[in-house]
């Protein structure tokens, strides 16, 4: 990995309700390098969308609020950047691709509309130009220029989430957002859309944070797994690393809850037990109360990302008491 | 559909798009509606009658004629004569033209301030929201018709007065009603979308969120037309809008009043001339709200 193109630092976002306090993200580190992909995975409250959103600086607020860290993005502080440069940097710089591509086009405007705005948002171009060009980004994702002048309702799911991928891909970004591009639409569908993302990826050379809790997706795509439980990494890698070596209990878990085809198996084998309430998260290990390998040490001490091969780190007192 | 890498048609042509207006559109689902025609052929008449007022009063607006006075409607003078002799119907002609003025001036200067109003108030909504709508909440505490009699009464008589006055009272109508939809309409996820791509506040209000808005919004400055002309000729006939003289119809119904139960025609006419615009601009604003409503569209 050369110089890495994005950098969170010790991000912690909360979102602060009446009187509880929900730790949304706690204490998270990140890095990707440029043209790479890593995949999110986590389970629905994990923090994933909400890492997402702190990329772009678009958490709301209020609620929600960035309380610690620093995201550094192509050398700058994208906590620290002014609405200017933020909306500068949004659609041009960062992109994302959101997860349900029925709500996410506008229904008023058509799609070759949306596709120029974003054009016209970044570049001094004309309109006759912008639409020009929006008409290739829409037959780059393998829907037909004619098709500028319809509105989204005239377009079937998996076409409008090709429109929305042209949207975020018009301007040739560097980072790209993923968020569960594909769990709305179904299989056949989500096949031929992660391969055109994975396809117009190389062929942009941008970077991508793949955010999903389909392990299978990631193993398709990414070159690096980032596993999120309650706002933290609990385990990060390349994608041996996390497939052939899962190290983390949560980790293990996760494979384990996942069917296999060669076993007859009557049940699956779920993880034990829910999300911790964000709101309260449990002292030492956020995953101990339904971790099988809980200690007593776990319930209070909080284990630190250690690293147990090369790019291979795991955040659990199994790995951080062997080394000492 | 196409597979994914597939390019459908690799040798189009790129070149400026066809594109079917939202008007077009918008126009071929109102020709459906029946109703709506009816309204839009009144509002058109309205206009016809406004602008060639001069051509299609038999008589002036002013013309009197004492020998002729309180004539019954006949083929002379199809809505009769007034108390001056003068003929009810070319001054119901004339009197299209203060209707028109007044309702369309009124409707787009509330139209303008309440969007303003309630497109700040739900888009940043927190204190700005709950000092913009606390204000108009207390225009709406006072009844429009008191409210238009004391601004009015504040500032004088005439044309443009009274449009200010039925103007103000149309807004918080507006201010809300726009407010209500801006609300449901931001926590879109496309809304949120437009934020990602960069797009500014002002560019997500004006393209993103008050295209979306415009259904309602429409319906209402069709609906409030109707009212200010409404308003507005209540102003008169209570005797602070247009003065009597003037071919106003509310001014008219005023002056005719004394002679109502010996000579009906003077004040049925111009009565029945609000009735008919009022109807038509309501008719016409809810058949354009069908035809505006993108999920109605094919």
């Amino acid at each position: 990995m050369g110089e890495p193109i994005l950098s969170i630092q010790d991000l912690s976002v909360h979102f602060f309700k009446d009187k509880s306090v929900v730790q949304a993200v706690n204490h998270l580190n990140l890095q990707l390098g440029v043209g790479e992909t890593l995949g999110l995975v986590g389970e629905t409250g994990a923090g994933k969308t909400t890492t997402a959103m702190s990329i772009m600086n678009l958490i709301p607020n209020p609620p929600g609020k960035i309380v610690g860290g620093k995201i550094m993005f192509d050398g700058e502080d994208v906590l620290k950047k002014s609405k200017r440069e933020l909306r500068k940097m949004r659609g041009h710089d960062i992109s994302m691709i959101f997860q349900d591509p029925m709500t996410s086009l506008n229904p008023v405007l058509t799609v070759g509309d949306q596709i120029a705005e974003v054009i016209r948002l970044h570049s001094q171009v004309s309109r006759a130009e912008a639409s020009i060009k929006a008409q290739e980004m829409l037959e780059m994702v393998g829907i037909s220029g004619e098709r500028y002048g319809d509105y989204p309702h005239q377009f079937s799911g998996g076409m409008k989430q090709r429109v929305v991928i042209a949207i975020a891909l018009a301007c040739n970004p560097r980072l790209l957002i993923a968020d569960e591009p594909t769990t709305a639409l179904d299989v056949t569908i989500q096949a031929q859309v992660l391969e055109m993302i994975a396809d117009l990826k190389h062929k942009l050379n941008t970077a991508m944070i793949l955010i999903t809790h389909d392990l299978g997706v990631v193993a398709q795509v990414c070159d690096k797994v980032a596993i999120m439980y309650a706002g933290e990494i609990v385990e990060y890698g390349d994608l041996s690393d996390i497939y052939e070596h899962a190290s983390h209990p949560y980790t293990q878990g996760l494979f384990g809850s996942i069917p296999d085809l060669d076993k007859d198996t009557d049940r699956l084998n779920p993880i034990a037990g829910l999300m911790p309430d964000p709101t309260n998260l449990p002292k030492g290990c956020s995953f101990s109360p339904r971790c099988p390998h809980c200690t007593e040490a776990c319930k209070t001490q909080d284990p630190e990302l250690r690293e147990i091969s090369p790019g291979h780190t795991v955040k659990c007192l199994m790995f951080q008491n062997q080394e000492e | 559909m196409g597979t994914a890498n597939v390019r459908i048609s690799p040798s189009l042509e790129f070149g400026a798009v066809k594109k079917e207006g939202m008007l077009r559109q918008t126009w071929k689902g109102l020709k459906k509606n029946k109703l709506a025609m009816v309204g839009l052929v009144l509002i058109i008449l309205l206009i016809i009658m406004a602008v060639f007022a001069d051509v299609i009063a038999p008589y002036g607006v002013d013309d009197q004629d004492l020998t002729q006075k309180f004539q019954p409607p006949s083929m002379e003078h199809i809505f009769g004569t007034d108390d001056f002799g003068r003929d009810v119907f070319s001054r119901v002609i004339y009197g299209s033209r203060y209707s028109l003025a007044i309702g369309a001036c009124a409707a787009i200067l509330s139209a303008a301030v309440g969007m303003i109003i309630g497109s700040v108030a739900g888009f940043y909504g927190g204190k700005a929201d709950n000092i913009l709508m606390r204000l108009i909440d207390i225009m709406l505490a006072i009844p429009s018709t008191l409210l238009g009699i004391s601004i009015v009464a504040a500032l004088g008589n005439g044309i443009r007065n009274v449009i200010i006055a039925v103007a103000i009272g149309a807004v918080p109508a507006y201010a809300r009603i726009v407010r209500a939809s801006i609300l449901s309409v931001k926590e879109q996820e496309y809304i949120e979308a437009a934020r990602s791509i960069g797009a500014s506040d002002l560019r997500i209000i004006m393209r993103h969120i008050l295209p979306n808005c415009l259904a309602p919004i429409i319906v209402q400055i069709t609906m409030s037309v109707a009212k200010a002309i409404l308003e507005a000729s209540a102003l008169s006939f209570i005797g602070l809008g247009v003065q009597p003289p003037s071919a106003e119809w509310g001014a008219m119904l005023s002056a005719a009043r004394p002679y109502f139960r010996s000579y009906w025609w003077v004040m049925t006419f111009p009565g029945l001339a609000i009735m008919m615009i009022i109807f038509g601009l309501n008719l016409f604003g809810d058949g354009l709200r069908d035809a505006l409503d993108p999920k109605l569209k094919s």
